[in-house]
């Protein structure tokens, strides 16, 4: 009989018990999932994206399901920094024996920065995830990711500010990702992830309005996936930096697609909601597709379509 | 709450796009109380991509049972329907905040529309607690009060309206509510359509009976972990979610207004 494949890995110094993680925005913070898995099985946990200041978040509508995909506009909705360390964080710590991945985002680089400085040196955090794809308000509003200038910016702000291994998020909103992964890693950038979700919006031709509260939306699920394989494809051949990709996954035939793009890790993001079991089912399929090809070990697929056998 | 496979039971057409789908989840209908819903996958794949939510109709502890009242209004309650008796579909449940049940009020029940579904459930679990109950039902016609019947059995004083007049009063169920308060009830349960809601609320507050409001949104995790299905609440910027702080709410709680 042959040894069960190694699933672990190392991505930035973050050691995974697997690279099977939940995406930022999809899992809250892991409780509500607890009543159907323990998702302490899983590699790690991407928190909702955290600001300086509790957000109340976009007027609904937020929602709008498209053709295998879904429209949000959840306007970072979240109790603030403070609150999440002193109410969420020490219960995700006693419940979760899994990293800790805490997702930020900021209207301001300054922002940034303190949020960072906050989560620094906090126990129980393994690891930061930054949403780069927010409006920089004082820019007019254009994203951060937007320009190779800006997102570097905000990431060796924050790379002043803490020893945590930084995963840079990646927005799909570019012209050259390729530009932007490169400008975020010379800026201090451990790990990325990516993608992120695409803008997009859509209309209620019966009220003859937006469908959305807040006009523009993110745009997730199997209908990205395409677009996110090919961001994966093409980032992880240009840095040196592990990859952590995502965007549609559903199950581990998807999961297989990004590791053989390039990724050493998967998130699910929105396929969580089609059934809060994807996430296990989707390292369940992994571990058995290993065994299945006589694969020792999940890094032996990292690349493997690009790197060739 | 869980995630389970729940085979179907029966699975009856009332009226021209309206169903009844009973299905077998002893787990749910074990913890289930008025006014929660559960989260359905409407197909076996992708399309659609979401699940959908539905009040629970009644339980059946007896069979294990829980039924569902739903109408088809699109891709996925079109699907729901071809679904046939003995085919498993995958139901998290139950999810969101009840009804709060009253005991020894005088209460009345307010069922729009598809709003009809949970208070068949309500009436069920107030009739054990001594209330004495009105229940007022509405519909577009005759045909969207086929499910009167069950209700009759939790009270003496059910009260129908038809917009078309084909059935009870012509009109709608709050011109009946109108005529209810007269009665000094201490409790009012809604579920309809927004503008029946804004009246009841409206009503409510102008009379000071304390109000119970079940709302609906446009949901994707449908267990408050996404924050896609909020409300808007009472006071400055805050969005409660009809999943998990809901869906049902005290009218005063929430702000209706478009
Ligand atoms: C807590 C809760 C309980 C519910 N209980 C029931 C029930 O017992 N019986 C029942 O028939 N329905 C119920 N609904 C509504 C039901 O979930 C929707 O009708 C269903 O999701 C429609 O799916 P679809 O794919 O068929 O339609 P879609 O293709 O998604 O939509 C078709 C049309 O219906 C509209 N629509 C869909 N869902 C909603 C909604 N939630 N609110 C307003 N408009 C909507 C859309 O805007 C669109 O115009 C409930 C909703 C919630 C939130
Ligand atoms: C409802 C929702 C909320 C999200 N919130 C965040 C967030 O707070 N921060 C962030 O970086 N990404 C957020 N995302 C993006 C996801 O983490 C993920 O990158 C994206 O949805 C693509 O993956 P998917 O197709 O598997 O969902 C959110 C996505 C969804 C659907
Ligand atoms: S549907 Fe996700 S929070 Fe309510």
């Amino acid at each position: 009989m042959s040894k069960a494949p190694d699933l672990s890995m190392e991505i930035a110094g973050l050691k995974l018990k697997n690279p099977v993680l939940v995406a930022s925005g999809t899992f809250g913070f892991g409780m509500e999932y607890c009543d159907y898995f323990n998702p302490s099985v899983l590699g790690g946990i991407m928190t909702k994206g955290i600001t300086l200041e509790p957000r109340p978040g976009n007027p609904p509508p937020r929602l709008c399901e498209t053709p295998a995909g879904l429209l949000n506009s959840i306007g970072l909705e979240n109790p603030g920094v403070d609150d999440f360390l002193a109410s969420y964080l020490p219960v995700m710590k006693e419940k979760f024996s899994t990293a800790i991945i805490v997702n930020i985002a900021g209207s301001t680089v300054e922002q940034y920065a303190e949020v960072s400085s906050k989560l620094d040196g906090v126990e129980g955090i393994d690891a930061l995830e930054v949403n780069i794809s927010c409006p920089n308000v004082k820019e007019g509003g254009m994203a951060f990711g937007a320009t190779a200038q800006s997102a570097a910016q905000v990431v060796a702000a924050i790379r002043n500010e803490t020893s945590l291994p930084l995963i840079v998020k990646l927005s799909p909103n570019v012209t050259d990702i390729v530009e932007i992964a490169q400008a975020v890693v010379d800026a201090g950038a451990d790990a990325l992830s990516l993608i992120n979700t695409l803008l997009g919006m859509a209309i209620d031709i019966e009220k003859e309005k937006p469908v959305l509260g807040n006009v523009f939306g993110g745009l997730s699920g199997p209908a990205v996936k395409p677009v996110a394989v090919r961001a994966v494809w093409q980032v992880s051949q240009s840095v040196d930096v592990p990859v952590i990709g995502m965007g549609g996954i559903t199950g581990a035939e998807d999961a297989l697609e990004f590791f053989m793009a390039g990724a050493s890790a998967v998130a699910i993001g929105t396929g969580n909601f089609t059934d809060p079991l994807t996430a296990v089912k989707t390292l369940s399929g992994i571990e058995e597709y290993l065994t299945e090809k006589g694969y020792a070990s999940i890094k032996e697929l990292i690349g493997k379509a690009w790197k060739g056998s | 709450m869980g995630v389970y496979e729940a085979r179907v039971i029966s699975h009856q057409k009332l009226q021209e796009s309206a169903y009844l789908l009973e299905l077998h989840c002893p787990e749910i209908v074990e913890k289930a109380q008025a006014g929660q819903f559960v989260h359905l996958k409407c197909s076996e794949t992708l399309a659609p991509l979401l699940r959908r939510p539905f009040s629970i109709h009644k339980t059946d502890a007896a069979r294990g049972s829980l039924s569902i009242y739903y109408a088809v209004v699109g891709e996925g309650t079109d699907l729901l329907s071809k679904v046939s008796i003995n085919e498993q579909l995958s139901v998290l449940g139950p999810l969101g905040k009840g009804f709060q049940l009253t005991k020894g009020k005088n209460v009345v029940v307010i069922g729009g529309g598809m709003g009809i579904a949970p208070m068949l459930f309500l009436a069920e679990e107030l009739s054990k607690n001594d209330n004495k109950i009105t229940i007022l039902l509405g519909a577009r016609d005759k045909e969207g009060l086929l499910v009167k019947d069950s209700f009759a059995r939790f009270t003496n004083d059910l009260q129908l309206a038809t917009d078309d007049g084909s059935l009870g009063h012509k009109g709608t169920v709050v011109e009946l509510l109108k005529e209810s308060l007269q009665d000094n009830p201490t409790m009012l349960y809604a579920c309809g359509p927004l503008p029946m809601l804004k009246e009841v609320k409206r009503l409510s507050e102008k009379e000071g009976i304390p109000c119970q409001l079940s709302l609906e949104a446009r949901m994707a995790c449908g267990i408050g972990a996404c924050l896609g299905c909020t409300c808007k609440g009472k006071g400055e910027k805050y969005y409660p979610k009809v999943c998990s702080d809901g869906p049902v709410f005290w009218a005063e709680e929430v702000d209706l207004s478009e």
